[in-house]
């Protein structure tokens, strides 16, 4: 992580419910370097949404009480709502997950464009301003061409007719690329994607992230990307974060991922995953903790088949556990990853290692985690 | 690609080939058209075959799994089987009994034999109905038992989905989405179907929740012998839970064979290009589907097929013959068949297609 273009640390969200206080987000930390494509992974409600929309700036009634979110080198979280405002579409912009109801129904598509390029890194215009757009028909006409060379990349085979059209005459698919191509349109650095195939038919959705990946390629622009499928996550991107109840659980390159998960929510996310050469497994039994009354120990350990009494006491820090690959779970021995969870580490928890690593050393075992796999009874 | 890995055991095949000569459920040549209408005075202005002679056959505890994009008819196929939408025509035999035939009265009696689940359990549960009495539903209409045979019931359906008794109740809004979809299940299995058509019932779920949805569908299914029609346009989720698959494209079956053929080795070239978009966790997977095929464009719209082979205006090796007429089902295996000309020995265009 040498020169990171976005670094959250120690990211704390929450928000006023009539329950209390909702402790959404707590205490996260990663990093994208210049370039990478890093991912955020997990499931409904984990708090992804939540946390690329604090980076936007995108949650008037949420409170930060803690953490910072430096955006190439500079606090976003010190900045006046109009110094935001500049940073947003121009610096970092966002592709929404839903393509049906991220666009404006009544604006055609180059009115929605144009006015990317209009407003782009300006908190209002200036009646001067509004003036001299309104009497050069030159800018206006620049932004046109631009709009539309933008929706010839996003590989749309008429962007003319394109332009000009409204939102419900264009199918998914191609809705999303009007996505795309207004999110690239101002040439950002930082790109937040938010679940861009989702909605999308696999055959769709496996063109639109290709096309995603050669734009994002070709401009060296860095992407946050936002899935709950690790298989797409696994495709498009350089490195992992997974997210478990507003907590990132583990973080590694996305091979080492996949090749050594760790934390038993990995484990048993990539267990349940259907695939084609092993079966589908046993899921992950019981649901998310409420957020208004969070575990004070480990926010995974209701549903972890591996959890001892001390899961529920004591927090898990993130552990490195692997060069570049940290842990949030007592079954794994190292040191913190967080400079901030020193004095936690003095005192040790001691619930064994994993059982998957005792039984034959085998790390990329896929077999399940409560298990005892064929090998599993004959331990040297 | 990687075909040892799928070999059909031929004794698996030969007992399915024994199955399939009395199937629980034969389609056959099942047509929906949704009549367009234009103008002022609403004249009849074309129609929407959404789906347009579709014919397969389930043989009885076996899963079969329709898959395709959306649009593709897959849903209305299932719909139409159950007669939840007219169907315009063709034979719907299910356990004997052309379902296409019955008479209101009858059909409503014959509903206790075939079910559905919802696609989407937070929409398809009453909001203001407890669990109990949502799960109870069928079973009054059906006339089963007294209040406390009723009761019981209840009980063991959530015993068996694997809710705690005291779910009952609840309402929908205080579940989670797995939890209304096991809700859901519940009132589809309650009056001992000997048919369900499952219509996409985790596409709505994560995937830790679902993986649990299938194995409790799996437990019902292996415990009472029903027949599934699993829909979705998962195709790793079906290589998991169906024995035989078909795929649709623009209301037409263009492959219908067992799992492990088709996937093994997909005939046509819009099979290849649905499995080779599947996105993959291992290296493994990755070998075994095909190499990423892109398809041109998308799907047309339906009230303007195209004329001949409807996915000729994206498939890479269309030929003059394609927009002529349509091909039929080729038979590709022992139990395998594909509509597609390269399988047609008229044609060499097909000689390099293997």
């Amino acid at each position: 992580m040498a020169d990171p273009i976005l670094e959250v640390k120690n990211l704390h969200v929450h928000f006023e419910t009539h329950d209390g206080t909702a402790e959404v987000i707590n205490g996260i930390d990663f990093a994208i370097d210049r370039g990478e494509t890093a991912a955020l992974v997990g499931e409904t409600g984990c708090g992804k949404s939540v946390t690329v929309k604090s980076i936007m700036g995108l949650l008037p009634s949420a409170t930060i009480p803690e953490g910072e979110i430096r955006y190439k080198g500079e606090d976003v979280l010190s900045l006046s709502d109009a110094e935001r405002h500049s940073r947003r579409g121009k610096e970092m912009s966002m592709i929404m997950q839903d393509p049906m109801t991220s666009l404006n129904p009544v604006l055609t598509v180059g009115e929605q464009m144009m006015d990317v390029l209009k407003w782009q890194g300006r908190p209002r215009l200036s009646l001067s301003k509004l003036v001299r757009d309104a009497l050069s028909t030159g800018a206006k006409a620049e932004h046109r061409k631009r709009a539309i060379e933008m929706l010839g990349e996003v590989e749309i085979s008429a962007p003319e007719r394109v332009f000009e059209s409204y939102p419900v005459e264009l199918s998914g698919g191609m809705r999303q690329r009007v996505l795309i191509a207004i999110a690239l349109l101002s040439e950002p650095d930082l790109l937040i994607a938010d679940e861009p195939g989702t909605a999308l038919d696999v055959t769709t959705e496996a063109k639109v992230l290709d096309l995603l990946d050669e734009l994002v390629e070709e401009r060296d622009t860095s992407v946050l990307y936002i899935t709950h499928d690790l298989g797409v996550a696994r495709e498009v991107s350089d490195r992992i974060n997974v997210m478990y109840a507003g907590e990132i659980v583990e973080q590694a390159p996305t091979a080492d991922l996949f090749a050594n998960p760790q934390h038993p929510y990995t484990r048993g996310l990539l267990e349940s995953i259907p695939t084609l050469s092993t079966g589908i497994g046993d899921g992950i039994e019981g649901h998310l903790p409420d957020y208004t009354n969070p575990p004070a120990g480990c926010r995974f350990a209701d549903r972890c088949p591996h959890a001892e009494p001390d899961c529920h006491e004591a927090y898990p820090y993130p552990r490195q556990t692997g060069p570049d690959h940290a842990t949030a779970c007592h079954l794994f021995d190292g040191l913190p990853a967080r400079e901030r969870h020193e004095s936690l580490a003095a005192e040790r928890v001691d619930i064994g290692t994993a059982p998957w690593l005792s039984a034959g050393g085998d790390t990329h075992s896929g077999d399940a985690p409560g298990d005892i796999s064929a090998d599993g009874g004959t331990d040297q | 690609m990687n075909d040892s890995a799928y070999t059909t055991e031929s004794t698996a095949a030969a007992q399915r080939d024994r199955d399939l000569d009395d199937p629980m459920v034969t389609v056959e040549n099942l047509k929906k058209h949704f009549p367009l209408f234009e103008g002022i005075f609403q004249k009849k202005a074309g129609e929407v075959r959404a789906v347009d002679g579709v014919s397969f056959s389930i043989a009885e505890g076996e899963t079969f799994g329709l898959v395709g994009e959306s649009g593709s008819g897959k849903t209305t196929t299932g719909r139409s089987m159950l007669r939840l939408t007219e169907p315009t025509s063709g034979r719907v035999e299910i356990d004997g009994q052309n379902v296409v035939d019955l008479s209101d009265g009858e059909l409503k009696r014959f509903r206790r034999n075939m079910q559905i689940v919802h696609q989407d359990p937070a929409s398809s549960l009453n909001p203001r109905h407890r669990v109990k009495s949502i799960i109870e539903a069928p079973l009054k209409i059906h006339d089963y038992g007294d209040s406390e045979a009723r009761l019981e019931r209840v009980e063991e359906l959530l015993d068996m989905v694997d809710l705690p008794r005291e779910f009952m109740y609840r309402y929908p809004g205080q579940l989670s989405g797995g939890q209304k979809q096991r809700v859901g299940i519940a009132r589809a299995v309650a009056l001992n179907p000997k048919f369900v058509v499952l219509d996409e019932p985790t596409s709505a779920l994560d995937v830790s929740v679902q993986a649990r949805i299938i194995n409790i569908l799996e437990e019902i299914q292996d415990e009472f012998g029903i027949t599934y029609l699993f829909i979705t346009h998962d195709l790793s989720l079906l290589k998991n839970v169906a024995d035989r698959i078909g795929v649709m494209y623009l209301g037409r079956l263009v492959e219908v064979g067992d799992v492990d053929s088709v996937f093994g080795s997909p005939q046509h070239p819009y099979s290849r290009a649905l499995l080779s978009a599947i996105s993959t966790i291992s290296e493994e997977d990755e070998l075994a589907k095909p190499d990423r095929i892109t398809l041109d464009g998308e799907v047309p719209d339906p009230r303007e097929k195209p004329s001949g082979c409807a996915f000729r205006s994206r498939c890479a090796h269309e030929f003059d013959a394609c927009a002529v007429e349509e091909p039929e089902l080729y038979d590709r295996g022992p139990d395998q068949v594909s509509r597609c000309f390269l399988h047609d020995d008229r044609f060499e265009e097909g000689a390099e297609w293997e």
